[in-house]
């Protein structure tokens, strides 16, 4: 995919330096002028370098999509006495999928610390399991259960035997609680004592700049949708708001899609659309289980050359796409081992009777990552600063 | 049909040897039948040595909690088995039927016509299977897949792929809320569920009928079975059932989700095919299914106290079900070889 005529014009055009630009679009404008319609993306991409002042524009906003926030330790700082043994049961909405268990594994470092001791629980992807996961939980002895991207009103069999128990469940990666917009339960329902997760709209803002930086401005791009996740639709708000302040982007109307049809209908979809729309040459992905099937269903129907992929988690899969430049050429990522010892953190709060850290997301890194940045393989992406170190400290 | 098919090995005679008591194929006859039942009990045994967490009648509660709609899932899928069919819209009828309750919910908050929206409009489903299975003479392999996937397609469209949660009343939700000598009524109902069925396939002719279609529809045809009707009831039965299952689900959750559902088939399935092992070897029934579920549910409660890995637990139900399965093949082969 990556040899194709029209990648060596992107390629060649973010190689020269800005003196350059000129000439060398020039040159590579001849080279495109053999490419069908599907390279028009690329010929504004060129249109849009030789622009000359705006390239800076651009190189700044790549910057701010692809630099960490916060670029420093931005979480609790007020120290909290930590209970002594405490049993904390981890469950995780799907083990095989290393978005679910990354938190798990951070929190699973974050209790040596504290000398907790950790279970994780495998939700098996089913409200079903994650209930009886719950239940399983409690019967262990855990003194606080947390559930990884579980949402709330799936498990309220759980969440009542947790009431009737005295047992706090909090949660993340859900998009449910402060940064995020907080959604409450409504009537009998129960919710979650406090949900860790990144500034999902702040997450989106900087996707949609790195969508602005890479196709300068010029992007076409299919914002495809979850109703069924917050997060997913506090994200798609930051994304949209920024997108808006592109004028010359074109944003397609929103397309939705639900998580059970990932596996088959997704694909065909997209690429269905795509096929029918050849001018849309960005394709927005909410999160990365489901960009992990729509992206080989594009490769396989020979549209990896025209569209570019974006998709959020950091999930390791979608990270060897990114790494390859397999049609995902970019994953708004947040850090998950942040996310366990944030977790972890608020836990001691609540065990405690403390306040809650504010936000209750406690600051969780966040960053776009492309080509660029991508970690090396097999590793997740992690903030550059040394928080474990930080909140062991407040621990003490 | 009616005949037990187990022939139960009676007490040794007295004047038997040891050696002749202890032989591993007359211990084996004593159970025969009930090996699920004896695995049952070695795993509550195993556990019960392993996690000093495991007998408590809180973890038997928690593990009876959420065995309600599984347990009725299973139930459902057991009518169309029973006269040699399979459904196969069962996991999105479910999904379709919560969200329909759900949709119900936002336009009136009648507890009652909530309720009932979900076993009408399952009958309903039901029917049309049967119809399609029975009289267009379509595989129910592929009449049900059809209107399972186009029933996924409708609840797309009501919920318009969002999660409903508002204006669920709680009356609804207190089928699974409120306890009854500690379980949830959701449990207990099924279990009534669970006696009525038994008695309808164990001692009617309704169930003898159903049996002896599963026999062969040729012959029960021959005997004055009317083979027709009797099959749509069968489809009719379950889509009825999925109605009470989506009641429970509904009152579980507080909520429903477009994307329930399809996930319950597999598991109801697997819990019918482990049943044919327990009580009438080689048939499906009601007692041998509740048996299964158990069984199920114990080991998935088990392995988790003890902190297995999150693939251990596949392996374990999938040998579960493939030993049973072999061993009930087995036996009936023997029945009927005599």
């Amino acid at each position: 995919m990556t040899t194709t005529r029209g990648r060596r014009i992107r390629h060649c055009v973010l190689a020269l330096p800005v003196a350059a630009v000129l000439a060398a679009g020039s040159a590579c404008a001849g080279i495109s002028s053999a490419q069908n319609d599907s390279d028009a993306g690329a010929d504004a991409r060129n249109a849009a370098a030789m622009a000359g002042p705006r390239s800076d524009q651009w190189d700044d906003l790549h910057k701010a999509a692809t630099t960490e926030s916060p670029a420093t330790y931005q979480g609790p700082t007020q120290s909290v006495t930590a209970p002594k043994n405490v049993k904390v049961a981890v469950i995780t909405c799907l083990s095989i999928l290393s978005g679910c268990v990354s938190p798990a594994t951070g929190a699973q470092q974050a209790a040596k610390h504290l000398g907790w001791q950790v279970r994780v629980f495998d939700g098996g992807g089913t409200p079903d399991k994650q209930n009886a996961q719950m239940l399983n939980a409690l019967s262990w002895g855990a003194k606080i259960i947390l559930n990884i991207a579980i949402d709330p009103n799936a498990v309220q069999d759980g969440l009542r035997a947790a009431k009737r128990a005295g047992v706090p469940v909090g949660a993340g990666s859900n998009g449910l609680d402060s940064p995020n917009p907080p959604v409450k339960p409504t009537g009998s329902n129960l919710g979650y004592a406090f949900d860790v997760g990144p500034d999902y709209a702040a997450l989106g803002t900087k996707a949609a700049q790195w969508v602005q930086a890479d196709s300068k401005g010029k992007a076409n791009i299919v914002v495809y949708s979850d109703k069924e996740f917050p997060s997913v639709l506090a994200l798609q708000k930051g994304l949209l708001d920024q997108l808006k302040t592109c004028k010359d982007c074109t944003v397609q109307p929103l397309r939705y899609f639900t998580g059970n049809q990932v596996a088959q209908v997704l694909p065909q979809s997209v690429v269905s659309y795509l096929r029918s729309n050849p001018d849309v040459d960005y394709v927005f992905i909410p999160y990365d289980p489901a960009a992990a099937a729509v992206v080989p269903a594009i490769a396989q129907a020979g549209l990896g050359d025209r569209v570019r992929l974006i998709s959020v988690l950091g999930s390791q899969e979608n990270l060897n796409f990114v790494r390859e430049s397999r049609v995902q050429v970019a994953d708004a990522a947040y850090d998950n081992r942040y996310m366990g010892y944030a977790m972890l953190d608020q836990t001691s709060r609540l065990l405690t009777k403390k306040p809650l850290a504010e936000p209750h997301g406690e600051n969780l890194p966040f960053v776009v990552l492309d080509k660029d940045n991508v970690p090396e393989s097999g590793s997740d992406w992690h903030a550059s600063f040394d928080y474990p170190g930080t909140f062991d400290g407040l621990w003490k | 049909m009616t005949d037990k098919t187990i022939r139960h090995i009676g007490a040794p005679a007295s004047g038997r040897s040891t050696r002749e008591r202890l032989n591993p194929a007359r211990l084996l006859s004593w159970v025969s039948g009930y090996e699920t039942l004896v695995l049952l009990g070695v795993l509550i045994v195993v556990f019960t040595l392993t996690s000093d967490r495991f007998l408590t009648a809180d973890n038997l509660q928690n593990v009876a909690l959420v065995q309600a709609v599984t347990a009725t899932m299973t139930l459902a899928v057991l009518m169309p088995l029973i006269i040699g069919e399979f459904d196969l819209s069962v996991g999105y009828l479910i999904g379709f039927l919560v969200m329909l309750e759900a949709v119900v919910a936002q336009h009136t908050s009648n507890p009652g016509i909530i309720i009932a929206a979900g076993p009408v409009v399952g009958l309903l489903v039901g029917l049309v299977n049967g119809l399609l299975t029975v009289y267009f003479k379509i595989s129910s392999f592929i009449a049900t897949l059809g209107v399972g996937i186009l029933l996924s397609g409708a609840t797309q469209g009501i919920s318009n792929g969002k999660v409903i949660f508002e204006n669920i009343p709680s009356s609804v939700t207190t089928l699974a809320s409120e306890d009854f000598l500690g379980l949830s009524l959701a449990v207990w109902l099924t279990l009534l569920l669970a006696v009525v069925l038994f008695y309808v396939l164990e001692h009617t002719p309704f169930g003898r009928f159903w049996y002896a279609i599963g026999g062969s529809e040729r012959v029960a045809y021959l005997a004055g079975v009317r083979t027709n009707r009797m099959r749509m009831t069968a489809f009719a039965a379950a889509g009825l059932i999925v109605g009470f299952a989506a009641n429970f689900a509904l009152a579980q959750a507080g909520s429903a989700n477009p994307g329930y559902g399809p996930e319950l088939l597999l598991p109801a399935y697997a819990a019918a095919f482990l049943g044919v092992a327990t009580y009438r070897p080689g048939y499906y029934n009601v007692l041998g299914a509740l048996v299964a579920i158990i069984l199920l549910a114990i080991g998935f409660n088990g392995l988790s106290l003890l902190g297995v890995p999150f693939w251990v637990q596949p392996i374990f139900n999938g040998s579960v079900l493939i030993i049973a399965v072999l061993v009930a093949r087995q036996e009936t082969r023997q029945v009927r070889t005599g």
